[in-house]
């Protein structure tokens, strides 16, 4: 046992242009850290000043005021010649320059910092973000990389997460990790067309899977295409607007600026949902006559207009991608979004145009590509292979409780091994044996879902309805062979049955089932208040029979006469079974039957439970006739619940 | 063929593999075992951490979202000053329902805090203009244009702030 090495996680880093994210696999399932700050994704931004720095939010919150040493866009320079990034220099307010081997690297405050060592700054916030929710160090890591990135790129990546005192376990382009979160590594001789609109850059991506293997085919795309384009398409929109309306220029007005800029933000975000945005920004400006309002729609057709060039601009990229790989758009099976902008209807459409697919959706574009490393992680780790294959329950189980309503045990899709255990009563007095009814499927009512076992518990000594304990276990086992109890916890007397998983369903019924619960899932749904209703007036009126017989000396009389014709209204309605009369007399009976407690109270004696208390269900009849003490929280049933939370 | 007559040679090694291994193969189940229990106890102990965390930030985003209406209301009376007596009468009303607000944000433990003239925190602030002067300090916060909340143990909004800097030619020096 003491060599049990101790496995640490892996996590898996998106280490993006404009955002960075980080996941792990936890319990077989990925998921995304969220920083200090509440963010899911962190801003791939530094900035330095004097020895301090700061990464993330904090470090865009102050780049206004410290241009020349916050480096944001770091990705565009990682493992490039200066040559190489002329055109970016000039997109960038801080200072790039080379060094000895002629790469390109920042002059910071006449410091050197290389592009790795400003990566690593971002990694370590991943890292200490990973390491604050897991608890435990983390050491090593997976991280994402564009498709296009050539071996100096990737190894500066590495070299970056090695000054992040990260091992780097694998280096994987950005495409193959969203494709892995889809699961698409599961298929075999598939071509993938990865769409990644992001913040600031735009990729195309198409790969092709052999045995699990992706090989990326052909990448393009534009690297200064983003959200922010969008956001600016937007902006621009309203000041015109606003201008046309009270001739005022709202550029020059920073507050009003700063309000617009979000405001912007704001529709371009609700407009994938809805079809038009009201933007209002009361109190925009002022002047000689008073406060000036923007006020005004903005609809998804109008905003589609607006950004119609920008969407126009991911064609060609995708167009040259499917050449150069040398297929066209029929040859390509699968279709993937990443990146936040991918969620605008109009970008899904043009996706759908160019590729004559469905695209994939489902999976957080924002957060795809990090998830996807993260299961490479823990392909790495072994943990998805060494994740014992648990499996599920596809199908309810449960008994047939009074009424003939199924109550459930165990639930559909429950993890297994696992033990349930619930406690029932008896559903009249003295009863002296019940009928556990095992029952597979989702209706609401017993006689619709599949009976796949059924035994008696006799012998239980005599006792007045719902008094008896009877403890109903259901065990299943990592074989799906389930062990259905039940035990009469005053006697002790046990009856059990084992039922094999063979004798429930096949996939193609469960199916079938499946369907038929959601079809009827109304039907089923009345059904099943109208048997509640049913029980809960037949224990009404057997706990008011009993108050009835137990306090008659100290009832006035014609309580006590309102009271019987009240039980008898309730007990004709049951007979007759009108769920509406039912209700009725239910209803009117505990009126009284609030008025015997009054009286009770009156005569300082004290009747309790004026409450109704529901009912469980009888596989057999229920017993409007029997009485006794009827504690608050028991369920009749054939049967009866006291206690959900035994388990 | 082969498969109906039971090839003898499996038998010796049926029983020799479960021999071998039954005590390494219980010991690896339990090792398994162990690590699935504190793996999954560890994840309801996140997952309870983690459910406090989302508790805080849900208010915390709500309540966010109210700063705007906030805004525009204090924006709105600001502009009071030129208005006749019976206007006024209204905007004191209306400052009334301001001061209700901001009542419900502190009884959630948000509260606004003043910018101008402290310096610059990017825990806090969130820089949209700078200023090259050198009348006050580097970093001084000149001019607060949205005003920054923050709670027991985060910022809600940072304020959005004009920041002094120092001209150009001075800072070539140092």
């Amino acid at each position: 046992m003491t060599q049990q090495k101790k496995k640490s996680k892996i996590i898996g880093i998106d280490l993006g242009t404009t955002n960075s994210c980080v996941s792990i696999m936890e319990a077989g399932a990925p998921k995304v850290i969220a920083n200090a700050e509440g963010g899911r994704t962190t801003p791939s931004i530094v900035g330095y000043k004097g020895g301090e720095r700061l990464v993330g939010i904090a470090a865009k919150r102050q780049a206004v005021t410290n241009p020349e040493r916050t480096i944001f866009s770091s990705k565009r320079f990682i493992g490039r010649k200066f040559a190489e990034v002329q055109s970016e220099i000039k997109t960038v307010p801080y200072k790039v320059t080379k060094n000895n081997n002629g790469d390109a690297v920042f002059e910071i405050e006449g410091k050197i910092v290389t592009p790795e060592e400003v990566a690593a700054q971002v990694l370590i916030k991943m890292k200490e973000t990973a390491e604050a929710y897991l608890g435990e160090a983390v050491t090593e890591a997976v991280i994402t990389v564009p498709a296009y990135f050539n071996d100096s790129q990737r190894q500066s990546t590495k070299d970056a997460g090695r000054i992040a005192g990260l091992e780097v376990k694998r280096i994987i382009p950005e495409p193959t990790a969203a494709a892995l979160a889809y699961g698409l590594d599961k298929q075999h001789d598939k071509k993938i067309a990865v769409f990644d609109l992001g913040g600031g850059t735009f990729d195309i991506s198409i790969l092709e899977l052999g045995d699990g293997v992706f090989e990326v085919l052909a990448t393009n795309g534009d690297t200064h295409l983003g959200g922010d384009d969008f956001d600016n398409a937007i902006l621009h929109w309203m000041l015109d607007e606003f201008k046309k309306e009270h001739g005022i220029d709202l550029s020059k007005d920073k507050m009003a600026l700063q309000r617009l800029r979000d405001a912007a933000e704001k529709a371009k975000i609700e407009l994938s949902g809805t079809q038009t945005t009201e933007i209002n920004q009361p109190f925009i400006t002022m002047d000689a006559t008073g406060p000036k309002h923007l006020s005004t729609t903005l609809t998804r057709a109008k905003l589609e207009s607006l950004v119609h060039d920008l969407i126009e601009r991911t064609v060609g990229p995708c167009v040259n991608a499917l050449k150069s790989a040398g297929l066209t758009k029929d040859k390509i099976d699968e279709v993937i979004l990443v990146g936040g902008m991918t969620r605008m209807p109009a970008v899904e459409r043009q996706v759908k145009e160019i590729f004559g697919k469905e695209p994939h959706k489902g999976v957080n574009p924002d957060e795809v590509v990090a998830i996807g490393a993260g299961i490479q992680g823990a392909v790495l780790t072994g943990d998805v292979k060494d994740v014992l294959l648990l499996d599920v329950i596809p199908l309810t189980l449960g008994i047939e409780t009074l009424g003939g309503v199924l109550t459930p045990i165990v639930e559909s899709n429950t993890t297994i091994p696992t033990q349930k255990k619930q406690v029932f009563s008896t559903a009249a007095d003295n009863q002296p044996a019940v009928t556990i009814v095992v029952l597979q499927g989702e209706r609401k009512m017993a006689k619709d879902n599949k009976e796949i076992g059924r035994f008696d518990l006799t012998d239980i000594p005599p006792a007045p309805r719902g008094m008896p304990q009877i403890e109903v276990a259901f065990d299943i086992d990592a074989d799906g062979i389930l062990h259905v109890s039940a035990k009469d916890k005053q006697s002790g007397k046990e009856q059990k049955i084992r039922i094999d998983a063979k004798s429930g369903l096949s996939e193609e019924e469960v199916k079938k089932m499946r369907r038929d619960a959601e079809e009827h899932l109304e039907e089923d749904k009345k059904r099943k208040e109208e048997i509640e209703t049913r029980n809960e007036a037949d224990a009404l009126a057997f706990r008011a029979q009993k108050s009835l017989n137990e306090y008659k000396d100290k009832l006035p009389k014609n309580l006590i006469e309102e009271v019987q014709s009240k039980i008898d209204a309730v007990k004709a309605a049951l007979e007759e079974n009108n769920p509406d009369r039912i209700k009725a007399a239910h209803d009117a009976l505990s009126n009284q039957m609030q008025k015997i407690g009054e009286a009770m109270q009156a005569h300082a004696g004290s009747a309790q439970e004026a409450q109704p208390q529901p009912p469980g269900g009888s596989a057999g009849n229920p017993s409007s006739q029997a009485k006794k003490a009827n504690k608050p929280d028991i369920e009749e049933a054939d049967v009866e619940i006291l206690d959900d939370t035994q388990k | 063929m082969t498969e109906n007559a039971p090839d003898p040679t499996i038998l010796p090694t049926e029983e020799s593999i479960p021999q071998m291994t039954l005590e390494e193969k219980l010991q690896e189940c339990q090792e398994k075992y162990l690590r699935l229990l504190a793996e999954s106890d560890n994840a309801r102990k996140r997952m309870q951490k983690e459910r406090q965390e989302m508790t805080r930030f849900a208010v915390d985003n709500v309540i966010a979202e109210i700063l705007d209406p906030i805004d525009s209301l204090e924006g709105a009376l600001q502009c009071t000053q030129s208005m006749s007596n019976e206007m006024r009468n209204w905007a004191q009303g209306f400052l009334m329902i301001l001061g209700q607000f901001k009542e419900v944000l502190s009884n959630h433990g948000v509260t606004p805090f003043h910018s101008e003239g402290s310096l610059f925190d990017p825990q806090l602030h969130y820089a949209i203009e700078k200023e090259e002067t050198t009348e006050v300090p580097e970093g001084t916060i000149i001019k607060e244009y949205l005003k920054g909340y923050r709670s027991k143990e985060r910022t809600v909004r940072p304020a959005k702030v004009k920041v002094a800097v120092p001209p150009e030619q001075t800072k070539l020096d140092v």
